[in-house]
């Protein structure tokens, strides 16, 4: 709270400055000013338009002189019966004295300028006083008072259409309502100032308006944001060379840091500050720029440097009756009692042994003041104090007296802190909606346009941007599409060519089938026709188990090596006896193969069997002999067929090549298996036919297939 | 003597294998009759109370089953005959009965009489008659238990109680859900055949395992499957591809 106290004196003092700056001027006008007078000694209105100029200009250099010039300007208007000029000099006294600080004489002096203007009916001169006034009760903390007046003001303003001085008013109206706890509508005055500052092209209003939306911030702790908003306003003070306001800002700028606890900075910026504030001997300025070093160097534990600058702070409170500045630099005066080591007291030439009669005394000198001006949180700070004090002199009852009067106070500050709080929340949404409003209607006309120019570029950019990125996004999806697509469609193609190749292979298993039943069926009529009846009925028998196995065998794509050779044998079995055992046959299957683990496609030697015995033996004289030999060569397996026939010379190399032949179709049928397999598993099956010196051989390899 | 009656719907059949038992007729087998339906199949029944029926599968449009299933009891042996039905031959090679596949191999009828006289008991052949009953009862459904020739006698099994199977050579060794281990003088490739319409799978040489009993699959080359009884099973590289979309259809 007492930082909230510190900010808006030093913006009251700002405020003061405002009015100044309504015709500013600078040094060298005045300089050009005092010469001009000087060669004017006629006591004319010209040499009074002359001194009230030059009052005016001294307010802002210096009071006192201002105050001087003032007093004759009065004198020689009423001497030449002049009131608008009387009033007008009254008025300039009166802001000298404002800026001393003398507030009492400032509001004598503004109640007879508004005596005047009454009576010339000068609404211009009647508004500018009720607001000068306004400003005064402010000072006094008589805020409600102070409404009163500025709301007169701001009333005749408005009738007026005066847009710089409502935005004067309104900005005043906001520092009432910030004592008064009101930020809702403190932060829509400065608002509606920076609109009407900024439409007019008003820079120091401009400035003023982004000071007091700092403090608003920095009230709500929202201290970067407030940083911003003083940088803004130093950065338009200094365009301005207004050195007043820059002292301001760089006060303003040193809270801020204090309070995201960077004292370093916070030095840096007050002492800027109060170099600004010396130079244009603003007194008032000068004070709160002691205290606020004071509090920081306090912080610091520099109690010399805190110390020097709290008595330099109360001391010129006292002088120019700054009230607040004054009770808050003897709390902290005492405080210092309390804290700072008793060698250090010694140093700065107080008795450490009159520590805590010197703190309490500090703080109840404080207490008084803070009193009449009705400032309760500076109340409560020196009970806290005193409490403390007391405490630490073991004086518990005392101590707890003041207590309970802290807390009251604290109570009281705390419910109206909470109602901020609740306050704060409701603000943010309309402040954010009404500065949103604010500036959509106030960049009207070009700002508009530009913004229009800007957001179709944006538009346009984005346009661009959005289609292009839909392209992009589009060709690579396309590409990744297309590719999928592909590779779908590749597999898709393998797929199909593999149903196509096990189709193939199935039909063609499928046509071994009555191709070999046709065959048997040949054979068991051979048969009948040469043998008994009896043994034919046997022959039948057995022709239908190997027909079983084959047509179960047929249905797999690979069969076990040993499945297939049982089907074979049968097979050797049933012609061997058809033959009345004209040949012996062997089957040899080396060791080193996994009959069982061995997979075969089936019915693969039965045709080169079925040749060797149909074309190979049956047609030979003598004893036949059939030898199957399974071996394993590398990873193939390697399927030997001989015979001792008459070999392929005489038969089976034509009837191969004769497709009429119905006999050679299972050897056909084989090949083409075994082409498909290749196809399929990218192997290197192959058959080879040759002729031995007696009888052929068939040479079937195969790529080794294992079940398991 | 063996008394047996001939059930079949085909004369030329029953001309047959009375043909193919004269051999017999002396010593062994006494042929009592035959009949071609179920009706009088049954009548032949409780007349003659035959010692050994050979039963043919499909009767007309009923089956061999449907005849058992109307007698009040069963205290005779059974043979069955039958041509190409897959499904029966299946169910019957479960309840570990016989069976002879037409056109009838001497030599094969030798063998199953041959059986037939070296056992004993009728209650086995009721027992098994009852579970191929219970798997052939609706057709749709696969048959539940399964019997095995053990050193001791028949064991019957819920198909659901065996976890795995491992080959050892022509023995197969069946280890069932309560720790039991089972030594039975069949392949591996039997039991393969038998039991791969239900859930089991070959994942290796000598290993068939109940895929309904995995509790883990390790990848690698071809993995290893845990199953639920804590045994650890290699599967073979070559099955992997098969295993995994099994798996993945169950």
């Amino acid at each position: 709270m007492k930082k909230f106290l510190r900010i808006n004196r030093i913006y009251l003092f700002l405020v003061f400055v405002g009015i100044c700056q309504i015709s500013f001027s600078q040094q060298k006008e005045l300089d050009s000013l005092l010469i001009e007078l000087k060669q004017h000694p006629q006591e004319d209105t010209v040499r009074l338009n002359m001194l009230n100029d030059i009052t005016f200009d001294y307010c802002m250099l210096d009071y006192n002189k201002a105050i001087l010039t003032a007093e004759e300007a009065i004198q020689l208007a009423l001497k030449l019966n002049n009131i608008s000029k009387l009033a007008t000099a009254y008025r300039y006294k009166g802001l000298g004295y404002a800026n001393m600080r003398k507030d009492s004489a400032a509001m004598d002096m503004y109640n007879k300028a508004l005596q005047l203007y009454e009576q010339m009916q000068n609404r211009n001169g009647i508004a500018n006083a009720y607001h000068t006034i306004g400003m005064l009760y402010s000072s006094g903390a008589d805020y409600y008072k102070a409404l009163e007046y500025e709301q007169k003001a701001l009333d005749i303003s408005r009738e007026m259409n005066n847009k710089i001085f409502v935005a004067r008013i309104l900005n005043s109206i906001g520092v009432n309502y910030l004592y008064l706890t009101n930020y809702s509508n403190a932060l829509d005055c400065y608002l509606q100032t920076l609109q009407i500052s900024e439409d007019i092209g008003d820079k120091v209003g401009k400035a003023d308006a982004l000071t007091n939306m700092g403090l608003v911030y920095n009230h709500m702790k929202k201290y970067n944001q407030a940083l911003a908003f003083h940088q803004k306003s130093l950065a338009l003070f200094k365009e301005l060379d207004d050195k007043a306001g820059m002292a301001n800002s760089l006060g303003n700028i040193g809270i801020v840091y204090d309070n995201l606890s960077q004292p370093e900075m916070a030095v840096e910026n007050y002492e800027k500050g109060l170099a600004l504030q010396k130079e244009i001997g603003n007194n008032s300025g000068i004070a709160a720029a002691y205290t606020n070093l004071g509090v920081t160097y306090l912080k610091l534990s520099k109690y010399e440097s805190a110390y020097k600058n709290f008595k330099n702070a109360a001391e010129l409170s006292r002088l120019i009756d700054d009230k607040n500045n004054l009770a808050e630099a003897l709390h902290f005066l005492g405080e210092l009692h309390l804290k700072a080591p008793p060698s250090v007291l010694l140093s700065l030439g107080e008795n450490p042994g009159n520590r805590f009669s010197n703190a309490i005394s500090y703080n109840e000198k404080s207490l008084q003041i803070s009193r009449e001006t009705g400032d309760l949180a500076q109340q409560g700070e020196a009970w806290h104090s005193i409490s403390e004090i007391y405490k630490a002199e073991n004086k518990y009852k005392n101590a707890f007296d003041a207590y309970l009067k802290y807390i009251t106070f604290k109570d009281s500050i705390f419910t109206s802190d909470k109602q901020q709080q609740i306050t704060r929340l409701e603000m943010q949404y309309d402040f954010d909606k009404k500065e949103a409003v604010i500036n959509a209607t106030h960049k009207s006309s070009q700002a508009l346009a530009a913004a229009e120019i800007k957001q179709q570029k944006i538009i346009k950019n984005a346009v661009i941007t959005g289609a292009g990125i839909f392209f992009l996004v589009a060709i690579f999806g396309f590409v990744l599409y297309s590719r999928k697509k592909d590779a779908i469609e590749k597999k898709k193609e393998a797929e199909f060519n593999s149903q196509v190749a096990n189709t193939e292979l199935k039909a063609l298993r499928a046509q071994m089938n009555p191709h070999f039943i046709y065959n048997s069926l040949n054979s068991i009529n051979d048969y009948i026709d040469k043998h008994e009846m009896g043994i034919a009925t046997t022959y039948t028998t057995k022709f239908s188990r190997l027909m079983r196995m084959i047509l179960e065998n047929s249905e797999h794509k690979e069969i076990p090596l040993a499945d297939d050779l049982k089907a074979l044998e049968l097979y050797i079995q049933l012609e061997n006896m058809r033959m009345q055992h004209k040949f012996t046959y062997e089957i040899i299957v080396d060791k080193n193969i996994d009959q069982e683990n061995t997979l075969v496609p089936p019915l693969i030697l039965q045709p080169f069997v079925e040749n060797s015995i149909w074309h190979g033996i049956s047609k030979k004289q003598g004893e036949g002999k059939i030898r199957i030999h399974i071996s394993k060569e590398g990873s193939m397996i390697n399927c030997v067929v001989e015979d001792n026939g008459i070999g392929m010379r005489e038969s089976s190399i034509n009837k191969l090549n004769n497709k009429t032949d119905k006999k050679s179709l299972g050897m056909k049928i084989t090949k083409a298996r075994i082409d498909i397999i290749n196809r399929l598993k990218k192997s290197n099956a192959t058959v080879t036919l040759s002729d031995l010196q007696e009888g052929t051989k068939i040479e079937v390899k195969l790529p080794e297939a294992l079940a398991f | 003597m063996i008394k047996a009656l001939i059930i079949d719907d085909e004369q030329h059949c029953i001309d047959r294998l009375e043909k193919l038992l004269e051999p017999y007729t002396h010593n062994l087998i006494d042929v009592a009759g035959s009949a071609k339906t179920i009706e009088s199949g049954i009548q032949s029944i409780a007349i003659l109370q035959p010692n050994l029926i050979f039963l043919d599968v499909q009767l007309e449009d009923h089956t061999g089953f449907d005849l058992l299933r109307a007698l009040p009891g069963i205290d005779f042996d059974i043979i069955f005959t039958t041509a190409f039905e897959k499904f029966a031959i299946q169910a019957i090679k479960f309840s570990a009965i016989d069976y002879l596949l037409k056109p009838i191999d001497a030599d094969e009828l030798s063998i199953a009489l041959l059986k037939l006289s070296g056992e004993k008991s009728k209650k086995n052949t009721a027992d098994k008659i009852d579970l191929l009953l219970h798997n052939t009862a609706k057709n749709h459904e696969l048959p539940k238990k399964i019997i095995v020739a053990t050193v001791t006698g028949f064991e019957f099994l819920d198909i659901d109680s065996i976890i795995r199977c491992q080959s050892d050579i022509n023995y197969t060794t069946i280890f069932l859900k309560d720790k039991q281990k089972l030594v039975v003088a069949k392949t591996l490739k039997e039991f393969e055949e038998l039991l791969s319409e239900h859930s089991f799978f070959r994942v290796h040489n000598s290993h068939l395992i109940n895929l309904a009993y995995i509790k883990s699959y390790n990848k690698g080359k071809g993995g290893s499957v845990k199953l639920s009884d804590g045994s650890e099973i290699e599967v073979s590289s070559r099955r992997k591809d098969d295993f995994i979309r099994k798996l993945s259809a169950l």
